[in-house]
């Protein structure tokens, strides 16, 4: 079967004896019927869909809420497969980090015209903007801060090689070196100059923080981990999502984009993520980890974490130029974010500040 | 010569239907696009109300820092567009190359460009930064 996108219609009709046959076939029922078929509306990137079965038997019977992640037609350089994905998710869900369960994966085209895998749902706002501005969602917010640091020292706890990871790109042996090198290859690609961007790294360069005891630390990196990437209900933390730019780095590169002023929504007063002052996510982190934060160093790592986020958004400007993608939403965040990232990062920047080469 | 009024202004009319009478007859699914609809607007019209001043000023800034006089030949034979794209290519090279290191003047240029793009695009913010509401 080939399709280009899902649709509620299609997913339950041409599509749907394939999709149950397989369903019927990974849980071992004896009949899997889709009883209902939504679609999620967070992806910019990925297709996913909030599908409730009915299982006849097999490992998981009776009615299931799960969410089915399908590659999208077009793909950021840089994320994951679904499959890749996939592996990902089962190797944090095995070492407890809080993840929807991930449950069958499928790379037959055949399915549903390109590979997708199922993972349980689970109830939760993960909307940035929303969990941000919403005190009564994420239960006790200093709680919340401090389960965050928690869950991401999980995750740094997975370290190379792990056998099921072995698709991820080796470690570099200058993380933050590679980092600036690949923006600026990404900003040459753009075919327009942005000295301000270039500013911003080339103090990067010049600013870097030594090494500490443990120089070279490389562990597993989610890549995406701030708000809007966690799902809360009213009591807490539900679930870590969106997994697509995990790989190997230095821990310390996490922390600065979780607390990076971009990703505070309407409360930059509350440094760890708009949710909560960075003391508890840092204790968090620390109580988990063994690691001690080291907070100048997260400071510069905010600092790239806003240069990475503008050559994101500028190159999904970027993929919505003539002959590309139809994508307002797109277009929008190529115009809209650099400005007031850069605003950040020349702030951070100024003259009175650099050292003397 | 063109009638009035201008694009700025039909823009500006049609972003204050679309909020103030389309946004809140779609359902719930459909308002974040209407509002992405309506910042399309409002940068477009912000686009024609700022004109060519601006950049103007900014290749005024950049020709001055590489001793270029932009005399009226000068803007004559090259187009402002042309010239912002020239000199900003070679001050990205210079600050890459590790020949603009902290120096004052190009980061009063990067941050008056800055701001520029931002005014257009997100005029909320300039109180943040320190400029006023423009």
């Amino acid at each position: 079967m080939t399709l280009n996108l899902l649709t509620e219609a299609n997913l339950l009709t041409e599509a749907r004896p394939a999709l149950e046959g397989f369903l019927k076939e990974s849980s071992g029922a004896r009949a899997a019927r889709i009883v209902k078929a939504a679609p999620l509306t967070d992806g910019a990137i990925q297709e996913n869909w909030r599908l409730e079965i009915d299982f006849d038997g097999g490992v998981l019977p009776g009615r299931q809420d799960l969410v089915l992640r399908r590659d999208a037609p077009t793909k950021v350089a840089a994320s994951l497969n679904r499959a890749e994905e996939f592996a990902v998710l089962r190797v944090v869900w095995r070492a407890g980090v809080t993840v929807p369960e991930p449950l069958w994966l499928c790379t037959d085209s055949q399915v549903l015209g390109a590979p997708f895998f199922l993972m349980r749902w689970i109830a939760g706002v993960a909307l940035g903007r929303k969990v941000v501005a919403s005190p009564s969602l994420g239960g006790d917010r200093e709680a919340l801060a401090g389960r965050l640091g928690e869950e991401l020292a999980k995750i740094h706890r997975i370290t190379p090689p792990e056998p099921g990871l072995g698709f991820l790109a080796k470690p570099v042996p200058d993380p933050l070196r590679h980092a600036i090198k690949s923006y600026r290859v990404f900003l040459d690609q753009l075919g327009r100059p942005h000295p301000g961007l270039e500013w911003g790294l080339r103090w990067c360069e010049t600013h870097a923080p030594p090494a500490g005891d443990d120089g070279g630390e490389v562990v597993l990196l989610h890549q995406d981990f701030r708000s809007g990437n966690y799902l809360v209900d009213a009591r807490g933390l539900t679930a870590v999502l969106d997994w697509e730019f995990a790989g190997w780095g230095d821990p310390i590169a996490d922390l600065g984009w979780f607390c990076a002023k971009c990703w505070r929504y309407s409360r930059p007063d509350l440094e760890a993520g708009g949710i909560a002052a960075r003391a508890p996510f840092y204790r968090g982190y620390e109580r988990a980890s063994g690691r001690k934060v080291d907070a100048e160093a997260v400071a510069f790592w905010e600092i790239i974490a806003h240069l990475r986020w503008a050559v994101i958004a500028l190159q999904q400007g970027a993929r919505t130029l003539s002959g590309g993608e139809e994508s307002l939403e797109l277009a929008l965040t190529g115009r809209l974010y650099p400005p007031e990232l850069e605003l950040e990062i020349l702030h951070r920047t100024a003259p009175e500040i650099w050292r003397t080469l | 010569m063109r009638d009035d009024p201008d694009g700025a202004e039909l823009l500006r009319h049609a972003r204050a239907l679309l909020l103030g009478e389309v946004l809140p007859a779609l359902p719930e699914d459909l308002r974040y696009q209407a509002r992405l609809i309506a910042k399309a607007l409002a940068i477009a019209a912000a686009e024609r109300t700022s004109g060519p001043g601006l950049l103007e000023a900014e290749a005024d800034a950049l020709a001055e820092l590489f001793g270029e006089a932009r005399t009226p030949v000068a803007r004559e034979a090259e187009a402002v567009e042309e010239t912002l794209l020239r000199l900003n290519w070679r001050l990205a090279g210079e600050i890459r190359g590790a020949k603009r290191d902290g120096e004052a003047q190009v980061y009063a240029i990067v941050r008056a460009a800055m701001l520029a793009r931002l005014r257009e695009v997100n005029p909320n913010l300039l109180e943040v930064a320190g400029e006023g509401p423009s």
